[in-house]
């Protein structure tokens, strides 16, 4: 037992030398890249602005602000503005952009490489594989994304403001004795026409409120079932309901929303990946924050 | 793996404007060959949602949407993609142009209220090219074409569209995507699957039916900037493989031709129709009586064209297409957003004005049309109505007028910074929503609708109307609870022919509207009145009258200018049933009704007022501002029927 302790330690201890002196040297090596921010950038926008600092880097290093047709044209544009020596004389035109700092300044130059530099890293990305397993997982991970809405099924008698007018809350106390022994279908009879119908649903919140205004979904959701309640208030007037149904919020099939899910969790599972190619690109500088400056 | 063999998800990562990173999963698209098709799941029937309703309920959608995928609307700096587009429909926040140097954009919005549905209309032309410019590393994207399109947008937009203004003649993709340079053939199937993975994602299949999405594009032929632009309308999934544009076909006889072989011919469920919009701007040549080759129309021909084109847009961004003032066929609410232009290129450039003329507008068609019926057998402007956005920001229904942002397009540029002053030209308007009476929220009811015409468009709000015509309705029907029922039991609804008369004297119409109940924190506007317009042949001119029926066109209702605070009475809702007085047995005539709110502000009122503008003060008209005083200050905002047609017998 203490020699098999012994040998974990000894290791270990190899290990962390090993690493302090690799780390160390590789941190020692990494060169220094400065990027400018606001002074009250967040930190989701410094990570966007380190992102593309250091795609612009890749991009360079790569060598495609010399090789790049968009970028060459962008570049001889712009000096062809300062000097005309650059009509002549293309090629020297782009060195002396770059030595100017041209290609990290102009806007279309520096998003070309970016651009050019996030499709090399997303040309790397491994495929993304689906599979039944893996979509249901990530809706149960995303169940608010994939629910489907609650939704209430109900009869209703309307009593409308404009046909009743002063006697709509007088005719609403009268109605309330005569519906107790009605059902929602023989209480139909006794409500003022409405063009959407009586009987509706199941319906969800925005398809309730679409019909009959803002806020009706919320009071209906608060009726008890298989009675009549109310009056409830509505664009139109007042409405006693009858509230037959109400289907809680519930996850689908997957069939029925396969392509929904694929899409999200395609686009999730890419941006990990994506970040995780970024943060490995991000071991190899030694990132300086300038906050304000410029 | 993924069991559906046949579905296409062409995913893009943000913040890439849009790489297409991979296509892991097939959309059906049918190609020129006929295709067995067997058991396709996503083939569906009438009755898969909870809330089906044999008595049909109202749906309000847009099917006229242009987003990053369309030349101009990615020229003018739309960054939304089908796929937003969807989300914004069903009620996201997002942000909208301009766009900061990071990205960000400056101006956000949101719709009140979701929509039932949505047809995406992207152009077919320069599909492959928009994609191809916009995307590192596709073919064309380092070609000069590119390279303009890039640089500067503004000469891209003139050079680019020339093609698809230039004669019927003369029609062709621009020199990058012919044939021999690959025809960016590659970026344009890109696109088009994108279009069909994201309609795909947003269309709900659950038995909830929250949401419909149409596969859909638009034709964008318009000689000489004379616009005969067509919405192409798929029913379902199974569409061709490619889009047809104007380059291809050049005349809508054409487009007919290549859906008819690359859809109706095609096994597997391809069912398609084509909405002309904009007849307002087609300078006489979208409502003609003979074809592309100068033949006049014969029976074949207005069979067809009604078989294709059950629906036409008579409102939207670009204008009210319903009847011209001061025609022969007017009538004064004729008088509501014309624009003082005839064709494409006047609209966008805002040149001087030019006067409309009467045989771009649906009245003249809908007289003509019962013309050609009687002397043809068929008539070819059957048209039951919509109304649409044609929004080129990738924002559905975004109809308010409060908010307005103006929609791009023909409309203003707001690609590099928000403007000062108006959002738009003033001349422009937000656009309605179009309206479709169905058993329920699904591709296939509401298709049904549509080629049924059972359909009906608003200049804005959430008016709901029903229209019956029949020759025995109780003149008690507005006051009991089977309106409904009987409208359908003692006749057809909007869009449909009359049955025989069997005895009757005069066809009779019960008309029933529902103002808008507006949404939190926006009232909905009360109604004034409903008319109806009758249409008919007098010894074979065709004639039309206004009736009101309903309502009272002077109940002293107004707005206050300064609030938008309308004033004074109206009502919730409206109904009557009405026989014609003046109805002759052996002439064709039409119905349709049209349901008129109180006055109400004009979208610039509230841009103007928001800027301090005072018409009574000049001083106070300050830079962007000059279109407030020029256009009418009060609208009133309407919904029109589709028409119902009678036919003597024999």
């Amino acid at each position: 037992m203490r020699r098999t302790l012994a040998h974990f330690l000894l290791i270990g201890a190899l290990l962390f030398g090993a690493r302090w002196l690799l780390f160390g040297e590789a941190r020692a090596a990494r060169p220094e890249l400065r990027v400018h921010v606001s002074a009250q950038a967040s930190e989701t926008e410094i990570r966007g602005v380190v992102d593309e600092a250091l795609l612009l880097e890749l991009a360079i290093q790569s060598g495609w602000a010399r090789s790049d047709p968009v970028v060459r044209h962008r570049l001889v544009r712009n000096l062809k503005l300062v000097t005309e020596a650059a009509r002549s004389k293309p090629a020297e035109a782009i060195d002396s952009a770059i030595a100017l700092g041209m290609h990290r300044s102009d806007p279309l130059a520096r998003r070309r490489l970016i651009d050019q530099a996030r499709r090399a890293l997303v040309k790397k990305l491994a495929p993304v594989q689906l599979n039944d397993d893996a979509l249901r997982a990530f809706v149960e991970q995303h169940r608010d994304r994939f629910v489907q809405p609650r939704r209430l099924r109900f009869s209703h008698v309307l009593l409308s403001s404009s046909r009743r007018g002063r006697g709509l809350l007088v005719d609403a106390r009268a109605l309330v004795a005569r519906l107790e022994s009605l059902t929602p279908s023989q209480a139909i009879a006794l409500s003022d026409p409405f063009l959407h119908g009586h009987q509706l649903g199941p319906l969800a919140k925005h398809q309730i409120d679409g019909k009959f205004g803002a806020g009706f979904f919320r009071q209906l959701s608060r009726a008890p079932q298989q009675r009549w309640s109310g009056p409830l208030r509505s664009s139109y007037g007042l409405h006693f309901v009858w509230v037959h149904d109400k289907i809680a919020a519930r996850l689908p099939p997957l069939a029925k929303i396969r392509a929904a899910v694929a899409r999200a969790f395609l686009e999730q599972t890419r941006e990990r990946q994506l970040r995780a190619a970024l943060d490995e690109l991000r071991q190899s500088y030694d990132i300086s924050l300038q906050r304000g400056l410029r | 793996m993924i069991s559906l063999p046949s579905i296409r998800v062409l995913l893009r990562l943000q913040p890439l404007r849009h790489v297409t990173l991979a296509v892991l999963l097939l959309l059906p698209a049918c190609g020129d060959e006929p295709a067995e098709v067997v058991d396709d799941p996503l083939l569906e029937k009438l009755g898969r949602c909870a809330d089906f309703n044999p008595l049909r309920s109202a749906y309000f959608g847009d099917t006229h949407v242009h987003t990053a995928l369309s030349l101009d609307a990615s020229l003018q700096g739309t960054r939304l993609r089908p796929a937003d587009a969807y989300r914004f429909a069903r009620g996201e926040k997002l942000g909208i142009q301009p766009y900061d140097a990071d990205g960000k954009a400056l101006r956000t919005l949101q719709l009140a209220r979701p929509l039932d549905f949505v047809a995406l209309s992207d152009h077919a032309e320069f599909l492959g090219l928009v994609e191809g410019c916009t995307t590192v590393g596709s073919a064309e994207y380092d070609s000069s074409t590119c390279q303009q399109y890039r640089d500067d947008p503004d000469g891209a937009f003139i050079s680019l569209n020339f093609k698809v203004a230039v004669s019927q003649l003369l029609a062709g993709p621009p020199p990058l995507c012919l044939p021999d340079e690959g025809g960016c053939k590659q970026s344009a199937l890109s696109a088009w699957g994108e279009v069909q993975e994201a309609a795909e994602a947003a269309y709900d299949r659950t038995d909830s039916c929250t949401f419909t999405s149409f596969v859909a594009y638009e034709w964008s032929g318009s000689p000489s900037t004379k616009n005969l632009h067509r919405n192409v309308i798929f029913r379902n999934h199974r569409v061709p493989a490619l889009p047809t544009s104007y380059f291809e076909e050049s005349q809508e006889e054409g487009l007919w031709d290549r859906l008819q072989q690359r859809c109706l011919d095609v096994a597997g469920g391809c069912d398609v129709i084509t909405i002309p919009h904009n007849s307002n701007l087609s300078s006489g040549i979208m409502f003609e009586t003979v074809d592309g080759q100068g033949q006049p129309f014969d029976a074949a021909y207005a069979r067809r064209r009604a078989q294709f084109e059950p629906l036409v847009e008579i409102f939207q961004h670009k204008g009210d297409s319903e009847c011209l003032p001061g025609s022969t066929a007017a009538d004064e609410l004729c008088d509501f957003e014309k624009l003082p232009y005839v064709t494409l290129a006047s609209a966008n450039l805002g040149t001087d004005p030019e006067t409309p003329v009467e045989s771009d507008f649906l009245r003249h068609a809908l007289g003509v049309g019962m013309q050609l019926g009687a002397k043809l057998g068929a008539n070819p402007y059957q048209y039951g109505l919509i109304a649409s956005t044609d929004t080129h920001l990738g924002a559905p229904g975004a109809v308010s007028e409060k908010d307005f942002p103006g929609h791009g397009g023909a409309g203003l540029t707001v690609r590099d910074t928000i403007p000062k002053g108006l959002p738009d030209r003033p001349w422009f308007n937000p656009g309605g929503p179009a309206v479709l009476w169905a058993e329920e929220n699904s591709r296939e009811a509401l298709f049904l609708a549509m080629k049924r015409r059972e359909a009906y468009g608003t200049s804005g709000p959430r008016i709901t109307l029903r229209f019956f015509g029949g020759w025995g309705y109780d003149s008690t029907l507005c006051d009991g609870q089977e309106l409904v029922q009987n409208g359908y039991d003692g006749g057809v609804p909007m869009g449909g022919l009359l049955p025989p008369a069997a005895g009757a004297k005069a066809p009779r119409f019960v008309v029933s509207a529902l103002r808008d109940p507006g949404a939190a924190g926006v009232a909905g506007n009360a109604l004034q009145r409903v008319q109806i317009i009758k249409g008919w042949l007098d010894g074979g001119n065709a004639k039309f009258q206004t009736f009101e029926v309903a309502g009272d066109p002077d109940n002293g209702a107004s707005v206050d200018l300064a609030t938008c605070e309308p004033q004074g009475g109206g009502a919730d809702s409206l109904c009557t049933v009405w026989t014609d007085p003046d109805f002759d047995a052996a002439a064709p005539a039409l119905y349709y009704a049209r349901v008129i709110e109180n006055p109400s502000c004009r979208w610039h009122v509230y841009a103007c007022n928001t800027g301090g503008v005072d018409c009574a003060n000049p001083e106070t008209i300050t830079e962007g501002y000059e279109g407030c005083c020029d256009y009418p200050a009060v609208q009133q905002e309407r919904a029109w029927s589709s028409p119902i047609w009678y036919l003597p017998e024999g």
